[in-house]
């Protein structure tokens, strides 16, 4: 039935103008820069769902993991600029990575859409922890500099330099331990190895209900209702530090405005519905839905802030 | 809280019979992608993620469990009957039951890997029934320094039991770590030992290593004398184990059992070192460790059942701390985040339908693949009967296509060539293979729990001796050395090379 | 075309390789970055262990030299002409997978095999080797979903079928 579908479409297309207002005409790719299964993945098969009834047109949905999210995106900016590929990304592949890594593209090459939201990163630390807030949680590591260890998610990335951004500000120092993603992370922590515990929400969450953690400080300027201890980076005068994990949609720059105006809109609906909303919430994220222009100033915002953190620890740019 | 009664009501939510329904097709599906080289349990539930997507929670979850444990139980089929190893968890099922069919045996291992796999997985979801809660603490205590520490040591064990001299044994150990190390750093995300190939970022696939030295060179091995001559006996009494195979099974199977539980709460690659563990006690406690390389039943049914085993505790870190402990694991945790569900701490009292439901439906589960196996032993040996000069080369038409499949890379079939060349003149020259694959997968992990302890050190090397993980660690070290020089002044000398 | 290696100067000859390759992967990870072992680099670990691996192979190769070899391992090692010929035809197999397609490379491999390895008649070769291709694309491609490349041969049927 798809098939049947799909070659009517593509017939349907044939016979037209393939120029703006009659976009979508046939369906759209949307390239994932991540394997199935991860926070990536689930919101953007979700909102794609809910795009589809709004642009009634089909979304495929293609899963292109590796390089940490940059070969997809590369694949999205080097596919025909016409609207019908576009990238659910999250923000570390064109935000924080091309400041460790030689990637195949600028931000010349791709123009951001919309965003759905974000979850903040956050830092706990064991029940006997001399520190109950985020601000105690500072002048801790402020008294005993060099001494303790956080664990994040790998050297250069998002978390990292979300926590470097903060404690740069401070002038406090840890020590980074890199691990595998923040299950990894929360395992180590939970077993006494680590002192700090630097990841997303949900694999510390219920640890922290359960009062195995205390969760201190968030890298989010808005503290978190999911974890009502946890101060956020407005409450220790860092607002402007703010270093959050959020996902949006990007299509190369060369895409027709129009067409762009299109997707931004039945995006930016489909980011509002219920069904996004509830997926969002069970993960621990924010729904916060916004435009090109302000998603496009925030990327601007961010890789700036990023670049200079990654600079003063020393991230040298890597040759691939 | 009730366990029984908690239990009782997850055998009725698991008997329904649209959940049952679910937990047949998870397995059937499971198996089929098991026996596939190339797709492991990974691929198959990935694959079926997005459909458990439609489905309640308890049925999404039961579907899923039932391909991972469907996918370790597949893979033992063509490791068994063509040396090929589905998964890394396969790898030692490759060595002697591959040698048990080579000696017309083939469907008496098959039998006994299922039954072995059935007891295995059976005892293990008992053991994580009773023991989830305390394991999960122990599962805390293994830190980088004990991960690293424990691999070490799993290595070390394997130069001590292996076939080969210990010199060539240990040379390709090195060898498997160095080509672990090949790709983008995973601390620095530097790129390794790449010759600025991108197809290599990722590490070389080890999909295409592990058919081509393992498979392919096998089929090299054997293109001679497959024409000639392809000893076995025909008839239902090839399938069924004789008497003397039964008993020699029964202790193994118990032992695999819990070597693969104790393994598994272990996260990461545990479930691969269970199967090397489990092998060297066998071959430890055999009065004829001779026979292990060349068709031993012990050598097969311990391992296979550690496999298994792992595949219960391997769910205790997922659902006590909702932390996934393996990749399989991990699109378990997606599946069940998407329903709104968080696994951890709280799972128990919060949605306990959804713990002792899936625990049910993981005893049905394993029953209803020995149903679904047993008779499909038959099927495969017989397949076997063609002649080598047909077999072989459709079985390599095969490793292409499931090597091809995972990345649609022509550069993993490149290294799937080398790597069957490679295989077949070191073994030639009477290296052992196996070690080598071994260190492979756990090069990565090695290597960061080595570089992860020395971080919280501040450098200090004593951190590799400290806290009880570690100690127990090499606690198992210093005995299985202490029992090698004890057997080989039992015997007088070390057995000549 | 059987290869026959003395099998003690093969062995000698493969461990002074794997000595050899051990050498050149320190050298590589020592132009990595060693670090320091508060903050082991990228190249730490994989100079040790690349040491580690140079020495086992030198013991390799003195062990070559000191142990004569005993039993059925004394006389040559032999490499049949039937592994040598399908090594390399598995090479092209591979090699051609995807620029000649499946199909192309699949039909062409069996049926070699079949006849110039295994000794078949041709037309047994050929026959078998269409229905081998063909079941398989069928039962994974359009089955199983796996997408198999085309390739040249694709291009070929396209440009037949009188399509772009």
């Amino acid at each position: 039935m798809k098939t049947v579908a799909r070659t009517l479409s593509v017939l349907a297309v044939a016979a037209l103008p393939a120029w703006g207002a009659d976009f979508p005409a046939k369906p759209i790719t949307m390239i994932i820069p991540a394997a199935p299964g991860g926070g990536t993945d689930t919101f953007g098969r979700k909102v794609a769902e809910a795009a589809e009834k709004i642009l009634k047109q089909q979304i495929t949905v293609e899963n292109r993991g590796g390089g940490s999210g940059t070969v997809g995106i590369a694949q999205v900016l080097t596919a025909k600029p016409d609207g019908y590929t576009v990238g659910f990304v999250w923000n570390s592949p064109i935000t924080t990575i091309p400041h460790s890594l030689e990637v195949p593209y600028t931000k010349a090459d791709y123009s951001a859409l919309m965003s759905i939201g974000y979850s903040s990163y956050v830092m706990c630390v064991a029940p006997d922890f001399p520190a109950n807030s985020g601000k105690e949680l500072i002048e801790a590591i402020r008294k005993n500099p060099g001494k303790y260890t956080l664990g994040n998610d790998g050297l250069g990335g998002t978390m990292q330099l979300a926590a470097e951004r903060i404690f740069a500000k401070a002038g406090v120092k840890v020590r980074y331990v890199p691990f595998k993603g923040a299950g990894d992370t929360a395992k180590n922590f939970l077993g006494g190895h680590i002192d700090i515990y630097g990841g997303s929400i949900p694999p510390i969450q219920q640890h922290a209900r359960a009062g195995k953690a205390k969760c201190l400080l968030l890298t989010s300027a808005e503290p978190n209702e999911a974890l009502p201890q946890a101060s956020g980076l407005k409450d220790v005068g860092m607002a402007d530090e703010e270093t959050v994990l959020w996902w949006g949609l990007i299509v190369p720059r060369r895409v027709p405005a129009a067409v762009q105006k299109t997707l931004e809109s039945a995006f930016l609906k489909a980011a509002a519905t219920p069904e996004v909303k509830e997926i969002m919430a069970n993960k621990g994220a924010t729904n916060k839905p916004m435009d090109a222009a302000a998603t496009n100033r925030l990327i601007d915002t961010e890789y700036a802030a990023l670049e200079k953190v990654a600079k003063s620890i020393g991230l040298e740019k890597k040759a691939k | 809280m009730d366990a029984l009664g908690y239990l009782l009501a997850g055998f009725q939510t698991a008997l329904t019979a649209k959940n049952l329904l679910l937990c047949f097709q998870g397995c059937l599906w499971g198996t089929a992608v098991g026996v596939l080289p190339g797709l492991g349990p990974m691929a198959g539930m990935a694959l079926l993620l997005p459909i458990t997507f439609t489905l309640d929670p308890v049925g999404g979850v039961i579907m899923l469990a039932g391909i991972f444990y469907g996918a370790m139980y597949g893979g033992s089929t063509t490791s068994i009957l063509l040396r090929i190893p589905g998964e890394a968890a396969s790898i030692v099922t490759c060595i002697d039951g591959h040698e048990m069919a080579r000696n017309g045996r083939g469907g008496a291992a098959l039998t006994i890997a299922a039954v072995g796999s059935f007891v295995g997985g059976t005892l293990s979801v008992a053991g994580l029934m009773l023991f989830a809660p305390y394991l999960a603490d122990v599962m805390l205590a293994v830190g980088p320094a004990a991960e690293a520490v424990m691999m070490a040591v799993a290595l070390l064990i394997v130069t001590a039991v292996s076939t080969s001299p210990p010199v060539k044994t240990f040379t390709m150990i090195c060898a498997g770590l160095l080509v672990g190390s090949v790709g983008l750093d995973s601390l620095t995300a530097k790129p390794r030992f790449m010759f600025g190939n991108l197809a290599l970022a990722d590490g070389v696939s080890f999909v295409a290593l592990a058919i081509g030295l393992f498979g392919l060179s096998e089929l090299l091995m054997n293109l001679r004398d497959g024409v000639t001559e392809r000893p076995r006996t025909p008839g239902l009494r090839e399938l069924v184990p004789t008497a003397q195979e039964a008993r020699e099974s029964v202790g193994p199977t118990l032992r695999g059992s819990a070597i693969g539980f104790v393994f598994g709460v272990i996260p990461g690659v545990s479930h691969i070192v269970s199967t090397f563990v489990s092998y060297a006690i066998e071959k430890k406690l055999s009065r004829t460790p001779e026979r292990f390389g060349k068709g031993a039943v012990a050598g097969l049914a311990g391992p296979e059942t550690a496999n298994n085993a792992t595949t219960g505790s391997a769910m205790i870190p997922l659902l006590v701390l909702g932390i996934p402990a393996i990749p399989s694991t991990a699109i378990l945790l997606s599946a069940l985040q998407n329903h709104g569900i968080q696994p951890g701490p709280l799972l128990l009292t919060e949605h306990p339908e959804v713990f002792w439901g899936l625990i049910a439906s993981m005893y049905v589960g394993n029953a209803i693949l020995v149903v679904l196996n047993l008779p499909l032993v038959g099927l495969f040996v017989r397949l076997l009967r063609t002649p080598m000069a047909y077999l072989a080369p459709i079985v390599i038409l095969i490793c292409a296509i499931g090597v091809y499949s995972v990345n649609g890379s022509g550069f993993d079939l490149a290294v799937l060539f080398v790597a069957g060349w490679v295989g077949y003149l070191l073994r030639r020259f009477d290296y052992d293979i196996a070690p080598a694959l071994l260190a492979i997968v756990l090069g990565d992990r090695l290597e960061a729990g080595f570089r992860r302890a020395l971080t919280i050190s501040g450098g200090d090397y004593a951190i590799f001796f400290k806290g009880p993980a570690v100690r127990i660690f090499l606690g198992i070290l210093v005995a299985v050395i202490v029992a090698k020089l004890w057997a080989a002044r039992r015997v007088g000398r070390p057995p000549a090379p | 075309m059987t290869l026959r290696v003395p099998a003690r100067a093969g062995d000698f000859a493969i461990a002074l390789a794997l000595a050899g390759l051990g050498l050149w992967w320190a050298w590589l990870s020592w132009n990595l970055g060693l670090g320091t072992a508060a903050e082991p680099g990228p190249g730490f670990f994989p100079f040790g262990v690349a040491l580690l691996m140079a020495a086992g192979a030198a013991g390799c190769a003195v062990r070559a030299l000191a142990h004569a070899p005993e039993g059925e391992k004394a006389g040559p090692v032999t490499i049949d002409a039937e592994a040598i010929k399908a090594g390399a035809l598995v090479a092209a197999l591979c090699l051609a997978f995807t620029g000649a397609g499946f199909v192309a490379a699949g039909f062409a491999f069996m049926a070699l095999m079949l006849s110039w390895v295994s000794g078949r008649s041709l037309v047994r070769a050929l026959v078998t080797s269409a229905i081998v291709v063909g079941v398989f694309w069928v039962l994974f491609d359009r089955l199983l979903g796996i997408e198999l490349p085309w390739g040249v041969a694709g291009d070929l049927v396209d440009a037949l079928r009188g399509q772009p």
